[in-house]
């Protein structure tokens, strides 16, 4: 007689729903790999076309090791990672350093190019500067790689190949504590004057408010460099502070792009009229395809003192599965359409992250322009992106129509509350539709 | 002694059933769609329905709603799909089965977006949906498999 086991077919499944799982989460690992001849020629013709424009890079002093590109397979882009020869010793510090101690700092910083390249088509994408601080003494940072910050309790810097700052993030223990934004010395300066402002004459402290900020969120973080006076037979060396990249740091604000990543200055994107960083074309799921990274960047076109036109855009469920719901707004020639979306993929689709996601041109059932709306309103509409953008995505009642369904609240359309659907915001809409069945326009943009 | 290892065989086979019909309405039901939404089967149906039935409600006090039949038909035949490939018993209906299958893959198909989607296949998307068409396959086949008359009196 066969001695078959009784339930073979249970380890089947688990072996099935084994593959499922593996498969859907497991993340591509770091495979740092050396590159081939020809890859590097590619690379330097790429950095020497893209990188013409030097005039006000930090880091134009600091010239590729080629010799070095090690590659950083992501899911969808390989990342070369090529080191910087540093004459100059050019690092930056997340503190101002006393004097003689900028040696022990050098080796918690570590400055290397990175370019990117689309796996799919071959092609590079964009380069960036990776600027790694640890604040934590031990660590190595030439040894972490980009988006593998294991343990690292420090800042991870972007900035774009013309050496202005992009984007960044600070991790504590590895983990993301908050995101880093671009700010400026205007913004800084202002900020020191409300806190001057405040404080009597006395109590200036010795020019110690030089580059202490008001507004906690606001810093300015040094970068130092080494300047050599004398002769060949006599040569002193110090280090100084050549420039600061002022940033805004404050917990989970700022910052609505995938974590722990570059966010890429691009020059050729056609929802942005060629100006910059805001939204990034993807190809694969995560929702939405083209998902606005900096949403306050993004409506920064607005002039909030002034009305605007409002239409809101509905598709139904059956016509494309599961239907959308969005909205667009208008002031002069800014026209900016725009919905809500999960920023991940499954399970994310039912409860996680949300994300704002461009919506030129897409398809809907019915258009219904509220013509203008007044500058409040359009404040509060303003708002309630925001609020959305940095919000959770829960498919029952937190979703694109509940996004639309706050908008209409605003404008006093309906009092509605509880699970919103995009057919619910077509029954409300549909009696004042100015459109029926058509296709969004594109979102244009004025401003940087 | 030929007669209980013919009943060993039907017991184990009638497992081998049970966990597939479960192997293959689980896949399905986690099959992800590829639109930019992304949402699951299982809530694609919970949404049907919701719209479905909210329409229905909502006709009674406003009578210029629109009622969603299609999303209806969508979600009533999904759910009644499911629920006749679970209590399907063996060889005899296998035509309802086959039936059942069919009309899964289509509303999988409608709901996930994969035809207009094609170039957004991702792993949520592809892994249940090979689990579901392989299981089925298997279903289907093991269904139309004729048994003599004495073990079908048996099958539950």
């Amino acid at each position: 007689m066969k001695n078959k086991s009784k339930f073979p077919n249970l380890t089947l499944i688990i072996v099935f729903f084994c593959l499922i799982f593996n498969g859907s989460c497991k993340k591509d690992l770091d495979t740092n790999e050396k590159v081939s001849n020809h890859e590097i020629t590619r690379l330097k013709d790429w950095f020497q076309i893209n990188s013409v424009d030097q005039k006000f890079n930090r880091f134009k002093t600091m010239t590729p090791n080629w010799e070095s590109t090690l590659v950083n397979n992501q899911p969808d882009q390989e990342v070369y990672e090529i080191s910087l020869n540093n004459s100059e010793q050019i690092f930056q510090s997340t503190i101002i350093l006393e004097k003689g101690s900028e040696k022990k700092f050098i080796k918690k910083n570590n400055i290397r190019l990175l370019i990117f390249k689309d796996k799919k088509t071959n092609k590079f994408l964009y380069g960036s500067y990776l600027s790694i601080i640890d604040e934590r003494t031990g660590n190595d940072p030439k040894s972490i790689k980009y988006k593998f910050y294991q343990n690292l309790t420090g800042l991870v810097l972007y900035y774009n190949i013309d050496g202005s700052f992009a984007n960044g993030w600070k991790y504590v223990n590895g983990k993301i504590y908050n995101p880093i934004t671009a700010s400026s010395e205007t913004a800084m300066i202002n900020s020191n004057f409300d806190k001057l402002s405040q404080i009597g004459k006395n109590n200036f402290d010795r020019g110690k408010l030089l580059k202490e900020s008001s507004d906690p969120c606001l810093t300015g973080i040094p970068e130092y460099a080494v300047s050599c006076v004398g002769t060949n037979a006599y040569m002193e060396c110090t280090y100084a502070i050549t420039g600061y990249t002022y940033v805004s740091m404050c917990i989970g604000g700022g910052s609505y792009g995938d974590p722990g990543t570059y966010y890429p200055k691009l020059i050729d994107d056609p929802h942005n009229n060629g100006n910059g960083s805001i939204t990034t074309k993807m190809t694969m799921p995560p929702p939405p395809e083209i998902p606005i990274t900096d949403i306050i960047k993004y409506l920064s076109c607005f002039d909030k003192s002034k009305p605007a036109s409002l239409t809101i855009y509905a598709e139904k469920i059956a016509t494309s599965f599961p239907g959308h719901a969005f909205i667009s707004i208008k002031q002069g020639s800014n026209t900016m359409v725009l919905g809500f979306y999960p920023k991940e993929s499954f399970p994310s689709t039912v409860s996680g992250p949300g994300i704002m996601g461009d919506n030129g041109e897409h398809a809907y059932n019915s258009a219904t322009n509220y013509g203008d709306i007044s500058a409040e309103k359009l404040q509060k509409i303003i708002d309630t992106i925001i609020k959305f953008s940095s919000s959770n995505y829960i498919l029952t009642n937190n979703n694109c129509a509940n996004f639309v369904l706050e908008v209409l609240k605003i404008m006093g359309v309906t009092d509605m509350t509880g699970i919103c659907t995009p057919d619910n915001i077509y029954d409300i809409t549909k009696p004042y539709a100015t459109s029926m069945n058509g296709k969004a326009p594109k979102t244009q943009r004025t401003c940087n | 002694m030929e007669k209980p290892q013919k009943l060993k065989e039907l017991v184990i086979n009638l497992n081998t059933m049970r966990y597939l019909k479960i192997l293959s309405i689980i896949s399905f039901l986690l099959i992800n769609g590829l639109g930019e939404h992304g949402i699951p089967t299982f809530a694609g149906i919970g949404l049907c329905m919701y719209q479905f039935v909210s329409d229905l409600l909502n006709y009674i006090h406003y009578k210029n709603i629109e009622i969603s039949w299609s999303l209806g038909l969508v979600g009533i035949s999904t759910i009644a799909s499911i629920l006749i490939i679970l209590l399907s018993r063996r060889y005899k209906n296998r035509y309802p089965l086959l039936v059942s299958f069919i009309i899964l893959c289509c509303t999988g198909v409608y709901m996930c977006g994969v035809l207009r989607h094609y170039d957004k296949i991702q792993p949520w998307f592809i892994y249940p949906f090979l689990v579901f068409v392989i299981s089925s396959v298997i279903l289907i086949i093991k269904n139309f498999k004729n048994l003599d008359a004495s073990t079908l009196q048996k099958s539950p």
